[in-house]
């Protein structure tokens, strides 16, 4: 039933609408509410929230058809207003659309005149209605599935957390105990602790890999590396893990190719289960892994490689070779107790490979072998941006001779793992502190130079002892480089502890050369990585990976190219950071809402021209909750994280200004 | 036919939104442009004739107390310049927008994606 309210100061209008409509009103289609003037109007809305349509006199006492209009165009309300005037007044209906009336009418009423228009509006009011509620339909069946893939992301991340954590305690203590000086037998039952916690933790990771992969979170990397590299590691490991099998491991790969750009790590993923797979499958022979330099795909800056890996196994029969892909499938129920493995390793594979915008081929025959391959286009890379991707090299722990380092961790376990590792290999002193309270007062009464840093904690969790110095301190306390130590692996956490204010981060549990290495590259300690070409990747990630807070991409597509522009608005966020930082700090203490409201909203372009995409969204939410509550404690420590953001940015952007000097 | 070179103020407080908007305008057309931080700043340099002043309304995230877009353009009117007066914002509030136009602004524009390249026509115009 449409409701009518009829606001009119003299009873002929009331009179002819209830007859004109009197068909609509007994058959229950209209329903018509009656006022006298506008104050009376909005009392009986106050009653009747749901009328969709006013139709109202302009001239009338108390309060006219005019200021109610404006009173009711504040209320964003969905009703529309109907406005009646004498035949001529031009100016009061111009007043009137410009207040938003949806229709109008003039003096003396046309029957059909006013049937139609009403009408009319009653059908926009409805379309509004209906597209409304079936939005908030919409909506809620988004919230819903993105809820629940949150809750399995969440679940994964719970469960990958839980399990890290004890295998770090399993994997460093058996480390430890292998260094020192075990008997032959205990090296035996020692090799075998640490076989078993490496196989479960690799599952763990593939696990972690297939739900990343999933759910699209998963970006490839843009680095440039040697190809060459990337085969004699997977040569190396393979080798290792047939030891006990009589299979010759080669590598066949073509000159041609050069410094490629892309992300090492995935295609170091893809070989190695391929190969691993053939390994399995093979007990006699050869596996072979080729790369071939495919001239004809290839284009000016870009190579398209094929590759490959042959074995001369058990096969695979004809039938099974589509279904080998899907998850959790071999090709004999039975192959899963003879050889191991969770069956996930040739399907992140493949889904690895269709995320390079190609497909795995697999030609076999029973009893012979089988060959996998797939064609990837990389771009060319430079020499001089290959970064040290062999991670498993051995590290020198003497590069950190005589350095203080503290190790916060509320799990005693991983503390001793944490300091015997490091004064196993290395001559340092050690600091220990159980939450990140404990970790500040060590930190304002030593000269620490660097801290490891677990991210769950009571008292005060990772995040916030991270903030709390670098918005506490003084420098260079405050500067002191802090790399997080976590079981936590899956990338929001990651991002939170880089937004957080850290450096680094080195999941748990961690190999030696991992911790030795990255804390080195850290304190630009000259190890197993030489400054410059770290250097230098890290300002390509900073300019235009996803890695970086900001992403000049924009702001190079704005300046069209023109370095020099590009640097002058460089130099512009550089210069304003600081004081925006500190007048929100200021009127944090202050609690001055209003004002905060005024800067986040003054430093959107800033933030949209240097490319920082979540801290633009985030302003707008913050700026809403400091305007309607005028009372900032509830979000202080999201504006803190904002500031400290907007640190980092500027941070980064001085590294990538100073590069191009 | 070729184009005019007009004489530009762009007061904003937001010296990243200033530089940039003055950087699109000029792109095609070698317009002569000055940035003032603060609308009092401007009020001071009127004697160099603008054209067209593009005047934002927030103006106080550099000074707490500095006047706000209207008050400036109140003031602009009152020492009766010929200028044209572009009056920018990204607050959506009908009562500065009816305000601006009853105080002389020639148009507002809510600050947006195209707001620039609107701000280049109306100055085309």
């Amino acid at each position: 039933m449409t409701k009518i309210l009829v606001v009119d100061d003299e009873e002929d209008l009331e009179h002819l609408i209830k007859n004109m409509f009197r068909k609509e009103i007994n058959n229950k289609i209209y329903s018509m509410i009656f006022a006298r003037n506008g104050k009376e109007a909005l009392d009986l809305l106050e009653t009747n929230p749901d009328v969709d349509v006013i139709l109202s006199d302009i001239n009338m006492p108390v309060m006219d058809g005019l200021e109610l209009l404006s009173i009711l165009n504040k209320r964003d309300l969905l009703l529309k207003s109907v406005m009646i005037s004498a035949y001529g007044d031009m100016s009061s209906i111009r007043n009137a659309m410009n207040l938003g009336a949806f229709d109008f009418i003039t003096k003396p009423i046309d029957r059909q005149d006013l049937s139609i228009t009403i009408e009319k509006t009653i059908q926009t009011v409805q379309q509004a209605r209906s597209s409304i509620e079936m939005n908030n339909k919409l909506r809620l069946e988004k919230d819903n599935a993105e809820q629940s893939e949150k809750f399995k992301r969440q679940f994964l991340a719970n469960m990958s957390h839980e399990i890290r954590t004890p295998m770090n305690a399993v994997l460093g203590f058996t480390n430890i105990l292998l260094n020192r000086n075990p008997r032959e037998d205990q090296i035996f039952y020692l090799d075998g602790i640490k076989k078993s916690s490496e196989t479960l933790l690799n599952i763990i990771n593939d696990i972690l890999d297939l739900s990343k992969i999933e759910s699209g979170k998963l970006e490839l990397e843009s680095i440039a590396f040697q190809l060459k590299e990337i085969f004699s590691q997977v040569v190396n490991l393979v080798k290792r893990v047939s030891a006990e099998k009589d299979i010759e491991v080669t590598s066949l790969i073509n000159d041609n190719i050069s410094v490629l750009k892309g992300d090492p790590t995935r295609l170091f993923q893809i070989l190695m289960n391929l190969a691993g797979n053939a390994v399995k499958f093979t007990n006699k022979g050869s596996v072979t892994l080729q790369a071939e330099y495919l001239e004809e795909f290839s284009k000016d800056d870009f190579q398209t490689i094929r590759f490959s890996v042959i074995d001369t196994g058990i096969g695979i029969p004809a039938d099974k070779q589509k279904t080998i892909f899907e998850k959790f499938d071999q090709a004999n129920i039975s192959d899963t107790r003879n050889y191991g493995g969770t069956g996930l390793g040739l399907s992140i594979a493949k889904q690895l490979v269709e995320l390079h915008n190609s497909q795995i081929e697999v030609e076999s025959e029973e009893g012979k072998g089988t060959r996998f391959s797939f064609s990837i286009q990389f771009q060319k890379g430079h020499l001089h941006n290959v970064q040290e991707t062999n991670q498993t090299k051995k590290m020198d722990g003497s590069v950190l001779n005589g350095l203080k380092i503290l190790v916060v961790d509320d799990v005693e376990y991983n503390r001793i793992i944490a300091r015997d590792t490091l004064e196993m290999n290395s001559n340092v002193s050690i600091f220990l502190a159980s939450n990140g309270q404990e970790a500040i007062k060590l930190l304002s009464e030593n000269d620490i130079d660097v801290i490891l840093m677990d991210v769950q904690m009571p008292e005060m969790n990772g995040y916030e002892a991270t903030m709390y110095i670098r918005n506490n301190f003084e420098k260079p306390k405050a500067d002191v480089p802090i790399l997080a130590l976590t079981a936590g692996v899956m990338r929001e956490e990651v991002e939170k502890c880089k937004n957080a204010g850290m450096n680094d981060y080195i999941p748990k549990p961690f190999k030696t050369s991992e911790l030795i290495g990255t804390i080195a590259k850290n304190l630009h300690l000259k190890a197993e990585y030489s400054d410059t070409t770290t250097k230098v990747i890290e300002i390509e990630k900073g300019a235009s990976n996803a890695s970086g807070i900001t992403n000049l991409e924009y702001l190079i597509g704005f300046c069209e190219g023109n370095e020099e522009k590009i640097k002058k608005y460089v130099k512009i966020f550089i210069d304003s950071s600081a004081p925006l930082c500190e007048k929100i700090e200021k009127a944090i203490q202050e609690n001055d809402a209003i004002f905060i409201a005024d800067l986040l909203h003054g430093s959107r372009t800033k933030l949209n021209m240097m490319g920082m995409k979540d801290q633009f969204e985030k302003t707008f939410v913050l700026e809403e909750f400091c305007r309607t509550n005028g009372d900032i404690t509830e979000i202080k420590n999201n504006l803190l994280t904002f500031v400290s953001e907007i640190k980092l940015a500027s941070g980064e952007l001085k590294y990538f200004s100073l590069q191009g000097e | 036919m070729a184009d005019i070179i007009k004489k530009i103020f762009i007061v904003d407080d937001d010296e990243m939104m200033a530089e940039a908007l003055s950087d699109y305008l000029t792109r095609k057309v070698q317009h002569s442009v000055l940035i003032f931080n603060t609308g009092e700043d401007c009020l001071l340099h009127l004697d160099k004739n603008p054209d067209v002043i593009v005047l934002d309304y927030f103006l106080n995230s550099m000074d707490k107390n500095a006047a706000n877009g209207l008050q400036i353009l109140e003031e602009l009117r009152k020492k009766k310049t010929t200028a044209k007066i572009i009056m920018l914002s990204s607050q959506e509030r009908y009562g500065v927008m009816l305000q601006s136009i009853q105080k002389g602004a020639e148009t507002y524009l809510m600050k947006g994606h195209d707001s620039f390249e609107k701000i280049y026509e109306l100055i085309q115009e």
